[in-house]
């Protein structure tokens, strides 16, 4: 039956999980549209050279590639970000300009990685803030975040924040190679106490900064969390990241969101982001539902330097995560249903015509007889039936 | 209630041996039983014995807030997860192991016998190596002297079963123990439950 299978990490959404998915598609462009910002479309296929000196080596793999009849190489969207960057760089104006996207993206996995729990086709709703905005844009994305999935209904859920920087000054006071630099991220963003040996065997790097890392992963939790960061480290590129999330902690404090908004300073992602970095998570649901964070260097990747801090949602990670805590709405059934047992066709569509005006969901059914109807109805929770005949409307339920 | 998933066969003993002084209510498995989930009876941890190496699967899709897995399994398998502690038990070495002379020819296409081919190419390919991994499932000794493959890359603890087949070390690639590994997620919406927990693990095993 290999014919009609599904590759792997692919899906396909059936009625009651499409409708959930597209409910929450809605409800999430709604909170951005609200705020100002305008829905953009990027295609699924781009050229590969585009992402030359954009990504480093390792993501070329995690990308489905197509050859084109020309020859040149095409890649499936595998981040839409780049793709942003890429659009405010050559087609937009120069100004602020804040935009979303309700996309899919793709990440090539092998097939061996059964266990995964990544998909290679994933849905994704999310916001990008291009142009100067500075400590305010940061405030901004991390209050949309918390804004965006109150708004889906989920309540019990953190927007943990950190910072590039932090990691990043104490780095280059220290001058920590960038091989070093690299194996430390990894090391910190796992939390990885026993990595820290090996480390420090094979590169060398002050005592003074092996305390500061080796703290780092441990940083994580409320405000206090940045007063113990702070006395770590003195260099001003540190210190500025930490005045940043202040600054951001306190605004969501002011708008009481605290509660959904924790610190975790060993946040250290790989890839573009240069300042503040943002990832979502649930209770009962053990991967992030929301990524995202600043990368002021990627425009000029595409030839124009600008600004640019988002996030993403992850729509499928964010259902999963919601029906552990709420349940979500049920695909609602039908007003009215209906059967076209002779009569006259004009009459049929004026009234099914001024229902569906007033909004009404009303379906035609077929091949059916009126004891069929009826119990149809009853089936599926629909209060209305309706049966035309020679002799005009009659009501059957 | 916290979800702890532990690696059957070697490794559980130990690790239910430091849980236990960590103040964790460990009867539940000391009974005979086929059950695979197990849970104390205040209810707030419960036990689930799973296959060494699905150990980092459990905790990374959050089926299991905690879990303990050999640091060969996290290498291999590469999931994301947070490594808080090396729980020391079960230490090894992760070797490139053959025939005494057979370090001589690393170039040309080698065959590797292992259980690890994710930890193999990773070497080889760093030194610059081509290698043609063969995947076995075990008695992986077997590989080069039968033949089948020029050098294997496993794990060795005594090194007596190489000696038994007149194998010797040719490099060792890292070394390996037991690490406490826990869902990225749990360690934030648990926290009140699982960071005192880690500490205490963390205090057992310098002791």
């Amino acid at each position: 039956m290999k014919k009609f299978r599904l590759p792997y990490g692919v899906q396909d959404y059936l009625p009651e999980e499409c409708y959930q998915k597209e409910q929450l598609e809605k409800t999430l462009a709604g909170v951005f549209y609200r705020a100002g910002f305008e829905r953009v479309e990027t295609p699924a296929l781009e050229y590969y050279d585009l992402y030359d000196g954009v990504l480093d080596g390792g993501n070329f793999n995690k990308m489905f590639k197509i050859t084109d009849s020309d020859g040149s190489l095409l890649v499936l969207r595998p981040d839409i970000t780049l793709q942003i960057s890429r659009m405010a760089a050559t087609k937009l104006s120069a100004g602020l300009n804040k935009l979303y996207y309700i996309e899919n993206s793709y990440e090539f996995l092998p097939d061996s990685q059964g266990s995964s729990a990544r998909s290679r086709e994933f849905a994704q709703v999310g916001i990008e803030i291009v142009g100067k905005s500075g400590a305010a844009g940061d405030t901004e994305a991390v209050i949309l975040a918390v804004e965006a999935l109150l708004a889906c209904g989920l309540t019990d859920f953190l927007i943990d924040i950190g910072h590039a920087d932090y990691f990043n000054g104490v780095a280059a006071q220290f001058a920590v190679s960038p091989a070093a630099a690299a194996e430390l991220k990894r090391i910190i963003n796992n939390k990885d106490a026993a990595g820290f040996d090996a480390l420090f065997t094979q590169y060398k790097i002050a005592q003074n900064a092996r305390v500061v890392f080796e703290k780092m992963s441990t940083l994580y939790g409320g405000a206090e969390v940045l007063d113990v960061a702070a006395k770590l480290t003195d260099n001003p590129v540190s210190c500025a990241a930490i005045d940043g999330m202040r600054a951001i902690l306190n605004a969501v404090k002011l708008c009481g969101y605290e509660k959904y908004v924790s610190v975790d300073l060993g946040l250290l992602k790989s890839g573009y982001y240069t300042g503040l970095v943002m990832r979502g998570i649930a209770k009962d649901f053990g991967a992030s539902i929301l990524d995202g964070g600043r990368y002021d260097n990627l425009g000029g990747a595409f030839g124009k330097k600008s600004e640019a801090v988002g996030f993403a949602i992850g729509t499928k990670r964010l259902l999963s995560a919601l029906e552990r805590q709420v349940k979500p709405a049920a695909l609602p059934p039908c007003d009215v249903a209906y059967i076209h047992a002779g009569g006259c066709v004009s009459a049929e569509f004026a009234f099914v015509s001024a229902l569906r005006k007033k909004g009404k969901r009303v379906i035609k059914l077929f091949c059916m007889d009126k004891a069929e109807l009826k119990a149809y109805c009853k089936r599926l929770n629909i209060s209305r039936a309706v049966m035309f005949t020679e002799s005009g409307i009659e009501e059957v339920l | 209630m916290i979800t702890i998933a532990l690696a059957k066969g070697r490794l559980a003993e130990q690790t239910i041996e430091i849980l236990e002084k960590s103040g964790v209510d460990c009867s539940p498995l000391k009974t005979q039983t086929r059950k695979l989930i197990l849970s104390g009876v205040n209810k707030d941890f419960r036990f689930i014995m799973v296959k060494p190496s699905d150990v980092p699967t459990y905790v990374e899709h959050g089926a299991a807030d905690i879990g303990v897995a050999g640091k060969d399994t996290l290498m291999e398998e590469n999931k994301d997860v947070y490594e808080l502690a090396d729980i020391k038990s079960g230490a090894c070495r992760m070797c490139v192991a053959g025939f005494k002379d057979s370090g001589a020819g690393f170039n040309g296409n080698l065959r590797v016998a292992t259980k690890y081919p994710n930890i193999a190419k990773d070497y080889f390919h760093k030194k610059g190596i081509d290698v043609n991994i063969i995947k076995l499932n075990g008695s992986v000794e077997l590989g080069p002297i039968i033949g089948l493959a020029d050098v294997i890359v496993d794990l060795v603890e005594s090194g007596k079963t190489l000696e038994a087949n007149g194998l010797v070390v040719i490099d060792e690639i890292c070394s390996v123990s037991a690490r406490l590994i826990v869902n990225k997620v749990s360690l934030k919406t648990k926290r009140k439950q699982i960071e005192p927990l880690i500490e205490s693990i963390k205090k057992v095993v310098q002791l």
